[in-house]
Order: structure tokens, then sequence, then C-alpha cells
């Protein structure tokens, strides 16, 4: 009889893929066999305790190659001709002189008509030496006919603006609403109306963008800063096809590899405009070919996070239900991506049946916006979280208290399908005391004295982070060592680390064992670094293909003991009998009789429930000193207390929050993309006039965990946390600068001139 | 960047005569870290580097009679740190403190510190032909400047951005350059000049001629000092404001009165205004807000550096305040 058809083919179901705000069906193909879920009790050994990271030495000691790092026989180096205009059009470009130059391989022109932003990409140099390629694209003449350009969000929205694009400077806003917002504000007691604006930021990793790119016969090879090796080969292939259709360009042979990685918030997903000519370089001149920008094209042309204008009103009444929000937001992502998702807070935080939003987007000439660390949130949170605070203080109630009573057990602001987990009370619990949440001012500003401090408090929410695609190869060698090979890649967050934890754990083997081996598209079915996903959809598939491997090892054991191969465990290194010690053999022992030289199992992960809506959660307070004659605000400590399931490493997790908390520092306080009207230049694309905050600058963070075991999410309970730190923050620094000096700053970054000027407008206002 | 030829001086001698009459033509090292970060950007581009850090016997602190003399190569560091200094004039060893960062400190010079170019935004764009650099318009004017001069722009709106040059300024230094035919000494207050003087430059140093020593005379009995700086983060970073003050007290009667800001205009601005306020009179709470009002007289800020004015009353107040 033959196999039934189901059996013999694998089984594929359909599934909601989340990636960056975005939702899209995908289809996936099941596990064969689904890991038993490990629950809030299960005893576990490696899953939970603190490991450094498995590369830190290499790291630590140089060893560790990172793309700049990556040197080839032969290679060249490239450097970009970026547009000094923000709107031109290009009458000439003359690269005589260039071309002249000794020592000087390659000059390409990119067709070109026009520049829409100051750094758009013109021409490409390839020479023996950096500094050459940098004199040569100097020496490129451009003639540019000037165009007149719009950098200021305002002023594009104006009806008298000169419209950059066909189809004007505005995109048409999206609406969305649920119940009826005129009914909710028509029940509520108090009514509180208040705009909120953020800035443009910058990612500003440590590690500007690169690449080496070598075009041979038979693969093109990219040495590459990217959070997605496999979404950047798809990307790259599909650019190169279309510059070369006569080229053999194929998924089998474009390979894209990143060893080690040094940070990219979101700004290094995909593949970048300079993929492309790097590679065009590489095939003219037959040898590899580096480019790595240097900081000022970072911060002109590798993506920021949009600004924002928000205006709000909430209804509320005098016991603090929610009746209705209403947000009317625009934010600008350059010259031709659209705004980000402003619309998460108002619509899923808290319990509200109505709700209304409309986000618009406006075109400027500046750089594309990319995904940047918890894409939108960040704008929306410190509104909304805001907006929350002020609608507390209307109604007299503590703002704490306010969250609590809103608190939502389902998705929707209350209406949809209930949350798989969600820890915000536990997280309200112990922020409030770690902080010291009772002795905060219980009146706005009435700490006496120059120096005045106050205590903000503000929710983060962000998706559940995790889904179905990634594929593991675990092999057993023969040895008894174990490869754990996947085509994801470690943004920095220690992804190599909690792959081997997880392996140890389920093979019942120590970290050290464990070789994983990710950063290669040629490996299996990876998953972009980006949405908090990494993590929660590659653990649980590591554990499935752990067992999958066992599976192929425990017949031989079985055999020797005549048992059934379903009775067997692999703990502390030993494949026994479950709960009998001495039946069974040492790991390596088993591994050695196999016959073939190693057996790999395959691990997929299964789609997440769809019964359910996941989601991380969070909180953070904070303590601010506001020196009321210098402006400066100083956060003197911050409590961050997370729901992200079940934490695998508690010391990268620790890391991650640490981090999140203190990028938000410098949004709330220093950092900010600013740009000249008159010439449409940034002012500051460097790190010195970029303000990411300093060591000096970091406050006293406490980070908490609640550590609940999602029972639903995926076999590990675990949920994502790459960017719920990032999200919070700065509406707590703006709430706790309200506490301490009783003004609302409702535009951020708070520098110090908005404090003087604040504190100055009230004391004139004699309030 | 752009190649250049490096000269190892060995003598002051050897370093002025490499140096040219040219400003384009070549430029002087002593850290670097101004210099490098300017070719780096391309905003300065010369053929020739003379480097100073084999020049021997310029890096000393060191008393002499009455005054405290320090070498031109002398490190920020150790500004920062010597017991002399420490001693005579607090606000010289604060402000050193709390200039860029401990490995900056370490690299920069004294005398590099108090001629380092603006940090103006627009100058420092290399594709951007400013006023300062020769061209026909002042940016910042109908630009960006929060960080902007309020006092004593005129055409251009740069501030000075060096921090030991307001302290050193407070203590009536002396600037020894050094130029080809010998060496001369100025006072500090003639070492600086506004752009109505020259549009160019901020100091009256020739393209051939370097500072070599600054010597600060010992302050009278009774003499106090400090210095503030406000700046947006804890390290690395530029004064929004600053502000030296040293007064000669007897009880709280002052004397005589320093007061020099820092970042409020093209040079350290010492304000003679604020210091007759304090002059003879008793500091308290009243005549220090006196001061304090009057150090910004004749202000004139532009669209986005109104609140430098009363940053700087604030601090100047503080500063006063801070020595009774």
């Amino acid at each position: 009889m033959g196999m039934a058809k189901t059996e013999y083919f694998a089984k594929r179901i359909k599934t909601v893929h989340e990636e960056e705000g975005e939702y899209r069906i995908i289809e996936i193909i099941l596990p064969d066999r689904e890991a038993e879920p490990l629950g809030q009790d299960e005893t576990l050994e490696i899953i939970g305790k603190p490991h450094t990271r498995v590369e830190a030495l290499d790291i630590l000691t140089g060893k560790a190659k990172y793309t700049g790092d990556v040197m080839l026989p032969g290679m060249l180096y490239s450097r970009l001709l970026r547009s000094s205009k923000a709107r031109a059009k290009i009458t000439n470009v003359d690269v005589g002189k260039a071309e002249e130059m000794p020592g000087v391989k390659a000059v390409y022109v990119l067709p070109k008509e026009q520049v829409n932003y100051q750094g758009d990409i013109i021409a490409a140099v390839a020479a023996e030496t950096e500094d050459i390629a940098e004199d040569a694209m100097r020496a490129i003449e451009v003639d540019y006919e000037e165009l007149n350009h719009v950098v200021n969000v305002d002023m594009a929205m104006r009806s008298n603006a000169t419209q950059i694009r066909e189809g004007g400077n505005l995109s048409r806003p999206r609406t969305s609403e649920r119940g009826s917002v005129e009914e909710g504000f028509s029940q509520a007691d108090k009514i509180v109306e208040a705009e909120y604006s953020t800035q443009f930021e910058l990612h500003q990793p440590l590690e500007t963008h690169g690449q080496m790119v070598h075009w041979k016969d038979d693969e093109i090879l990219y040495y590459k800063t990217t959070q997605g090796v496999q979404s950047a080969r798809d990307a790259i292939v599909r650019e190169l096809r279309r510059e070369y259709p006569d080229e053999n360009i194929s998924s089998n042979n474009v390979r894209v590899v990143t060893n080690f990685f040094g940070g990219g918030f979101g700004s290094k997903l995909g593949a970048n405009n300079f993929v492309a000519v790097t590679a065009r370089l590489s095939k003219i001149t037959n040898a590899p070919v580096k480019m790595i920008l240097n900081r000022y094209e970072e911060s002109l042309d590798t993506g920021n996070r949009p600004n924002s204008v928000q205006k709000y009103k909430i209804g509320v009444k005098n016991d603090g239900t929610l009746t209705a929000i209403e947000l009317e937001a625009h934010g600008s992502g350059g010259i031709s991506s659209g705004n980000d998702n402003l619309t998460t807070p108002t619509n899923e935080m808290y319990t509200c049946p109505n709700t209304r939003t409309t986000v618009g987007s406006v075109y400027i000439n500046a750089g594309n916006k990319k995904p940047t660390r918890a894409p939108g949130y960040p704008q929306a949170f410190f509104g909304f979280e805001c907006l929350m605070d002020e609608a507390a203080d209307a109604i007299g109630m503590d703002p704490l208290e306010l969250r609590k009573k809103n608190y939502a057990d389902k998705s929707a602001g209350g209406t949809g399908r209930p949350y798989t987990s969600n820890g915000l009370m536990q997280c309200y619990e112990i922020g409030a005391e770690k902080i010291g949440w009772s002795r905060r001012n219980k009146t706005p500003g009435s700490d006496s004295g120059v120096k005045k401090r106050g205590m903000g408090m503000a929710d983060l929410q962000w998706g559940g982070g995790g889904y179905a695609g990634a594929v593991i190869e675990v092999d057993i060698f023969k040895d008894g060592t174990v490869n754990v090979r996947n085509g994801s890649q470690d943004i920095g967050t220690g992804t190599k680390t909690i792959m081997a934890q997880v392996a140890a754990e389920e093979l019942g083997l120590e970290i050290k064992d464990i070789n994983v081996q990710i950063g290669d598209s040629n490996f299996p079915p990876g998953i972009q670094s980006g949405g908090s996903n990494t993590a929660a959809s590659v653990c649980p598939a590591v554990r499935n293909g752990a067992l999958e491997a066992l599976r192929k090892l425990y017949p031989i054991v079985a055999s020797r003991f005549n048992v059934d191969p379903e009775e067997l465990e692999s703990v502390k290194g030993r494949i026994q009998v479950k709960d009998k010690e001495n039946i069974g053999m040492y790991f390596k022992e088993a591994a050695a009789l196999m016959p073939e030289n190693k057996v790999m199992g395959e691990g997929r992960r299964a789609p997440n429930p769809r019964e359910y809506a996941g989601a991380t959660f969070g909180v953070h307070f904070c303590e601010v000193e506001v020196d009321t004659e210098t402006g400066l605000v100083k956060v003197l400590k911050a409590a961050a207390v997370h729901d992200s399931g079940r934490i695998i490493n508690p010391l990268t997790a620790h890391n991650q929050v640490v981090g999140g908390v203190n990028q938000a520092v410098d949004y709330a306080l220093t950092a900010e993309r600013i740009m000249d009207n008159y010439t449409g230049c940034v002012t500051n694309p460097n790190l010195l006039d970029y303000k990411v905050i300093t060591a000096m600058d970091v406050p006293e963070i406490d980070v908490f965990f609640v550590d609940i075991v999602d029972p639903y999410w995926n076999n590990l309970g675990m949920k994502g946390l790459g960017e719920p730190p990032r999200i919070a923050l700065a509406a707590a620094v703006a709430n706790a600068i309200y506490n301490a000096t009783g003004v609302r700053f409702r535009d951020i970054p708070i520098t110090p001139d908005k404090i003087l000027e604040g504190l100055a407008a009230r004391k004139e206002g004699g309030s | 960047m752009k190649n250049f030829a490096f000269v190892r001086a060995r003598s002051v001698k050897e370093a002025v005569l490499s140096l040219g009459t040219d400003w384009n033509e070549a430029a002087v090292m002593g850290g670097g870290t101004d210099l490098i970060g300017e070719m780096k950007n391309y905003v300065h581009t010369p053929n020739k580097v003379v480097n100073l850090r084999a020049v021997p016997d310029l890096k000393y602190i060191k008393q002499d009679g009455n005054l405290i003399k320090i070498g031109a190569l002398t490190s920020i560091a150790a500004v920062e740190t010597d017991t002399l200094i420490k001693s005579n004039f607090a606000a010289l060893s604060k402000a050193a403190s709390l200039v860029a960062s401990p490995q900056l400190r370490n690299m920069g010079t004294i005398a590099g510190n108090i001629c380092q170019r603006p940090r103006c935004w627009y100058y420092r764009d290399s594709g951007i032909e400013c006023l300062r650099k020769g061209g026909r318009l002042c940016y910042a004017m109908v630009g960006e400047n929060k960080y902007h001069a309020v006092l004593g722009g005129l055409g251009c709106y740069i501030v000075h951005p060096s921090d030991t040059a307001v302290s050193f300024t407070a203590f009536d230094a002396k600037i020894k350059i050094a130029h080809p035919d010998g060496e001369k000494e100025v006072n500090i207050e003639e070492f600086f000049v506004l752009p109505e003087d020259d549009l160019n430059r901020e100091n009256i140093l020739k393209p051939n001629e370097i500072v070599t020593e600054i010597s600060v005379p010992i302050p009278e009995n009774g003499t106090k000092s400090t210095f503030i700086k406000v700046q947006e983060r804890g390290v690395w970073d530029f004064a929004v404001a600053g502000v030296a003050v040293s007064l000669k007290l007897d009880g709280n009667r002052c004397d005589k009165a320093r007061i020099v800001l820092g970042a409020a205009a093209p040079i350290p601005w010492r304000s003679l205004d604020a210091e007759k306020e304090l002059e003879g009179r008793t500091i308290n709470e009243e005549t220090a807000q006196r001061a304090a009002d009057a150090s910004v007289y004749n202000n004139m800020p532009m669209t986005g550096n109104a609140y430098k004015v009363q940053l700087f009353k604030n601090i100047v107040k503080r500063a006063i305040l801070e020595l009774v």
C-alpha cells in the first residue's frame, strides 16, 4: 500500500506574518513534530541562565572580522560621489581628471538626471587605495542646475510650497476608525487636546554601512553589513538582474556573508542603494571592491526615523475610563518613503471602544527613512503616553492608576482577540516599587530649589515577535560535536549565544559543545533581524531541529539496550532511558556508533496561534533632575520592566534593555537631525553635532523581566525584546520633567533652549 | 584626506620658516585633534603639515617669579591636573577638565586649544563657502543658529570654541608668539580678533607665526576663581555657554573682578560692564544679579539663540555666588 499523499508531502499552512508593523499572509511548512512546550515550572539547565556571548572573546581581542576588516587579494577601494545639492538637475559629469589619476581603476557615473537630496549618489570610483579613491571622487566635476528644494516639513505642507515630486508633497492620509468617537466624546467628563512633535532621528550604528563585493565568473560574493543575509541576497539578485539582464545572476550564485555585525537598528535591513554600483565596479575591474561608508555618508543616506506631528483628542470619565481617542498625525520619510505607523498606542494600548486615526506623510528633499528600532513606536508612544499623563492630570488621578484602570487583556483596545499573555500589571508593581513612585511630587513643580526633581512613567507595547519560516539544521557529527546552522545573522543582540543555549539544553550538552553557524545566505532559511523577530522565530525551531537530530540518533542507542527510542532522553551529556541513569551511554559514545559521519535534524517553527494576539509589554519609570538655570536635564534613574515572555539569556536581555534606554535618553534630550532650509543640507552629519549620549549621561538603569512564560506563543514561551526597550522612555522623561517643573514640553528633543524658554513663558504667564 | 608633505620641525625657528606666508600652503600641528578633523573633512587642505611634536622644550608648566609659564605643547590634561595651576587658577584647571574628552585632552595641546578653528557647522561643511572661508554669506544668520554668537558677531556669528581661552582671559594671560624674525608677546585680549577686524581668522597669528608659550601672572592674595560650562551632554561637547569668573575679595567685598563669557562671541568675551557692577561692592544675590544682567549688555540674538542671553545671566550669577 502506498503512503498517503498527505503524509508523503510536507504539510503546509497559511499563517499571518508580521514584520515592521506590516502584516501579510504567508504559507509555511509545518514542523513534522513540535517539541513539547516548556512551561513556567520547567527545570532548565542552560535556558534562562546568564551567559556571555559565545563570540565575546573574539570581539574583545580583535579576532572577529567585521565587514570592514575583510581583506581579499587584489582588492580595490571605492568611494561614492554624492550630491552636495538638495535638488538639482545634473547637466554634466566630467570624469576626465579622475580617470587620469594614477591608481584609479574605474569611474562609473550613474544614469541619473536629477538629484533629490544631499547625499544622493552620482558616481563611484574604484582605486588601489582608499585615499586615491577619495581624491579621484573629489576630482569628478559635476555641473548642477539647481532647483528649488524643500527640507522642512511645515514648509512642504504649505499650499504655496514647491512641489518636489509628481503627485505633490503630501500623500493621501490613511484613516481608520473603530466605534464612534463622537459618541465616545459625548460620554466623557473631560476632554484633553494636545499636540506633540518628534524629531528626525538617525540610526548611527557604531559600524557604518559597507560591503566588499567580488564578482567572479561563477559567484558574486558579498561581505556585507546587513541585518538579513538572505533578504539582502534576494534584493541583490533582483537589482543585478535588472542592471545585467544578460548575465547569470541567481539565488544560487549570489552569496551574502555577514560574520560580525556592528549595529544596524533597522538601517541595514534589505540591500541599500549602493549594492549594485559596487558590483558593477567589481565587474569592470575584475577585482574585489570594498566600499565602506564614512560617518558623513552614514548620516545622510542610510535612513532615518521620520519626524512626527501628532494632534490628539482624548475623552476620559472622572473614574479614568477612556471613552474616545482621536489622532491626526503626519510625518516625513524623506524623498520617496511614506510615514511610519503611528496608530498603535491609540488603537491597541488601552481599553477604549472608540478611536479614529488619520495619518499622512509629507515628502521633502532628504534621505529616505528606514525602519528605525521600533518604527513609529517611539514617536507615537511619546505623544500618546504624554497625553495619558495630561489626561490623568485633568481628572486628578495618579497617572499609574489611569493606566491600570484601562488595562487591556484583548487586542484592538479590548475589542479583538485575547492576548496570549499581558504582564503589564506585574510590570507596574515592580517598576513603581523600584523607582519609588510614592516619592514623586504630588503637585508638579513643587520641588523647591534651582535643581528640581521629578518622576514620570510610560507604557510600551510591541508585536509578539517571531513567526514561522526559519529552518534550522542541527548536525550531530560522529565525534559527538554539534553544528547548528541557519541563514539568520547576529545583529549584536546575542542570537548565536541563545541558539547555542537552546540547542545545548535540548541535546543535554553544554554551550561549548555547540558551534552555531549563521550569517551566510547559503545556510538554511533564516529570519532577517528586524521587528524583534529573530530570537522567537529561531529558538523554537532550534528545539525542533535538535529533537529531529536526536530522533535519528536514538534508535542506535535503543537497539543496544533493547528499549523503545521514545523512552530515551538526552541529559547531561548522556543518552539514557528517561529517569534511569544506569541504562544509557555518553552522547559521544552514541555518536561514535553512527554509521554515517553525521546526522542532520531539520527544525521548523510552528505558526503563531490564530485564536490569540501576541504582544510584548513593558513600562519605563524614570527620575530626572532639571537644572532650571541651565536648562540641562539629567536622567538620574530609569526602571525598565518588561514582559517579553521567557528570557533565554538574562545577561544579553539585560544589555538589550540598557541599550534601548540609552538610545531613548538621547531621543528625549539631545539627538536630532538638523537641516538647513536655505542650503538644503544636514548641518550635523557627524557624531559631535548629532548628539548621541555619552557614558557620562547614562542613568542608573534597573532592568527587570517579569519572566512570564507565554502559554501559547511558541514552544519556548518566549517573545521579542529587540525593540521594546526603545519605545517608552522619552515619554517617561517628558512626564518626569513636567512632574519636576510643572511645565509641559511636547516637542522632543527637550534641549536647554526649550527648557529655558518654557520656564520663562510660565513665569511670564504668572502660573 | 588630501596628500600633503609632512615636516617634522626640530626647532621653533625651523617650524616658522617651514610655514611660509600662505594659509592654504602650510598648517601647523600640535596635538592634531582639530587640524586632522579639518583635513579629513576637506575644510582645510594644506599641502604641507608642520608638526611641532619633535620641537624640544615646549612642554612645561613652571613658575618664573610672579608668572606661571605654560609651554605650547603642554597637554590639556597636564594643565587640568597640575597643582600649581589648581592652586592659583582654579577656573583654568576646571576649564581644562571640561574640554572634550579624556582622550582628546591627552592628545590636545594648550596652544592648540586656544588656537582652535570655529565649530560653526557651516564653516565645518566643506561644501559651503561661508563668509569666514572667503564666501559672501554668513549662513548662520539666516539658518540654524542655536549655538551661535549673541555678542560681538558682525557679519560672522561664530563663537570661539576654546574653554581654556576663556579662563586665560580672566587671568590676564600673555601669549608669546614666534615668527621668522624672533618673538613677541601680546596680552591675550589683543590676541583674539573680532570679525569686524578680520573676517577669516580668530586671532592675530600670521601664517608663519606660532604660539610658543602662555604665561599667567599669579593672582593677588584673596583671589578666587571658577568656571562653568554648559554642555548638552556630559562629555565630548563644546560649550553652549561658558563663563570664567575671577574675583579678588576682601571678605565679601570685591576689589577686582574679571568676568569672561565663552561661546558667547567670536572671541572670549570679557564683560567690563559686569565687572564694574562688582568692583568696590559687596557680593550678594542682588549685586550678582546686576552683574549677570550687565554681562550680556548689547546682546543681539538671532532667530534661534535668544535663550543663550538668559542662560548667560544665569551662569554668571551662579559663578559669582559660588565664590563667596
